[in-house]
């Protein structure tokens, strides 16, 4: 086998390589063309251009196909085929002559739009520091329920299929009354040997309780609003990812007015919906995104990821990384070879170019 | 069993084979005429492949006058989007017929069907 960069060709649209945010499979396509005399170029071009249509039809190709017979004989058959697929870029893996063929096997990577969130993956979520914050003077099973929440949202988030949730509550502080807590954390870290995991988003935010009034003149009525506050901190960049803000409210008390009789109330009596809630939309952009992890070490042609069997990761899965490049191949594929718990090795697929510790590599379908 | 149309991620990998002459196609060398032997039976193919996952929808007319049969008309279309099709081979397999034979996984197709029912017209 070997490896050798071709020229584009115009028979399929090769786009620039973008965010690797977006889906993308690694597409294996074979082309055939006959040699013609001894015209060994054209028979190649011929075969790439075959191989490039290939792979953009395993993308996306819409058939449509029409046979008519009539009076029992004449056959009419049409077919059209609409082949639309988009490339980011392709290297050739293999070419050879058969006789008078030649072959071209390549391997391309494409665009796709569906099919994330079916994946057996499970992206890293690390719950960072969360403050719960309870309005003064609310009853002992409220403020359980509000100093117990992040547990029960843990615990709904650990059953999200597509979610491999860290706990990292203890190294991020939310009262930080002083630097000496963080410094104090960032040592108990050290200590125990903890790091954050770098391919990770990391939630943090706050849960507030408040008690409400919504008195009439009949009904005495009073609740309880539950805000989460929260954002997902990209582990990469530090960018916030996304922020959510969801309400919720708990009924508490609801009386005729003057009196001690009681009357049914509206509200919600329990969290787990916030809690679903919060889940989904975790579930949404952090699931249905494409698993990525970082190259922790490089050495030779192995690399380190910061993923593995706890995120679903098995020998045999590819990984792109997306080099800063004008370069149209400024990208290195790299095949996992073992799978340890929370990281695996993996073997990059092309001598160039090379890939730099902390690279991000995204899962390729 | 292979139900086109009612495809099931528990069947195998669904084959779709192709065929088509050489002589027959348009071309001013016999190397052109090659090369679209090549992609009319990849297209033959892929159309068989359709048809298995999304199914023919057939029209079929037949008129009679005065009880005797006057014309009997049959019509089948296919149509539908297909993804993640690979090219299992493409060789020639006589001298003049070019046989391609592309292959997809039942998973797939079983996803295709399901995430849009097949239109046919």
């Amino acid at each position: 086998m070997r490896y050798r960069f071709v020229m584009a060709l115009a028979i399929v649209s090769l786009i620039p390589v973008g965010s690797a945010d977006a889906g993308t499979r690694l597409i294996h396509a074979i082309g055939r063309a006959a040699v013609a005399g001894k015209d060994i170029t054209a028979a190649r071009k011929s075969a790439l251009a075959e191989a490039l249509y290939d792979a953009a039809g395993q993308v996306r190709m819409v058939v449509r196909g029409s046979s008519f017979m009539s009076d029992a004989g004449a056959i009419h058959e049409e077919s059209g085929i609409a082949v639309s697929g988009s490339l980011k870029g392709y290297q050739v893996v293999d070419e050879r002559r058969e006789g008078d063929h030649y072959i071209v096997s390549i391997d391309a990577l494409a665009e796709t739009d569906d099919g994330e969130c079916q994946t057996a993956k499970k992206g890293d979520i690390a719950i960072g520091g969360i403050a719960i914050r309870v309005a003064p003077g609310l009853n002992g099973a409220v403020e359980r329920q509000a100093r117990e929440g992040v547990d029960a949202l843990i615990g709904v988030l650990k059953e999200r299929p597509t979610i491999h949730l860290i706990d990292d509550r203890r190294y991020h502080p939310v009262a930080r009354t002083s630097s000496t807590v963080g410094q104090n954390m960032t040592y108990l870290a050290a200590l125990a040997g903890h790091s954050t995991n770098p391919g990770a988003y990391t939630l943090s935010g706050s849960i507030s309780f408040k008690r409400v009034h919504a008195d009439t003149v009949v009904v005495g009525e009073s609740s309880i609003e539950v805000t989460a506050d929260l954002q997902l901190v990209d582990n990469v960049s530090g960018a916030v990812k996304e922020s959510f803000s969801e309400h919720t409210t708990l009924a508490l008390d609801k009386h005729l007015w003057g009196t001690s009789i009681s009357l049914p109330q509206d509200s919600e009596t329990s969290l787990d919906g916030l809690w679903q809630t919060i889940a989904d939309k975790l579930a949404d952009h952090v699931g249905c995104s494409s698993l990525r992890a970082v190259v922790t070490a490089v050495s030779g042609n192995r690399a380190t990821l910061s993923a593995g069997s706890v995120n679903g990761i098995k020998p045999g899965d590819f990984f792109l990384v997306e080099l800063p490049s004008q370069d149209r191949n400024s990208w290195q594929l790299i095949r996992v070879e073992s799978a340890g718990a929370s990281q695996s090795v993996a073997r990059l697929m092309k001598p160039k170019p090379a890939v730099p510790p902390n690279s991000v590599a995204v899962l390729l379908q | 069993m292979e139900v086109p149309g009612q495809v099931s991620a528990a069947t195998g990998p669904i084959r779709g084979v192709g065929y088509a002459a050489i002589s027959i196609q348009p071309g001013k060398t016999r190397v052109q005429k090659q090369l679209m032997a090549i992609r009319a039976s990849r297209l033959a193919a892929m159309r068989e492949l359709a048809e298995k996952i999304y199914g023919l929808d057939i029209n079929s007319y037949s008129s009679l006058s005065e009880t005797v049969m006057q014309s009997d008309t049959l019509r089948g279309t296919v149509s539908g989007l297909v993804r993640s099709a690979r090219t299992v081979s493409i060789g020639p397999i006589k001298t003049d017929i070019y046989e391609t034979i592309l292959e997809i996984d039942a998973v797939d197709a079983a996803s295709m069907t399901s995430n849009r029912a097949p239109t046919p017209r």
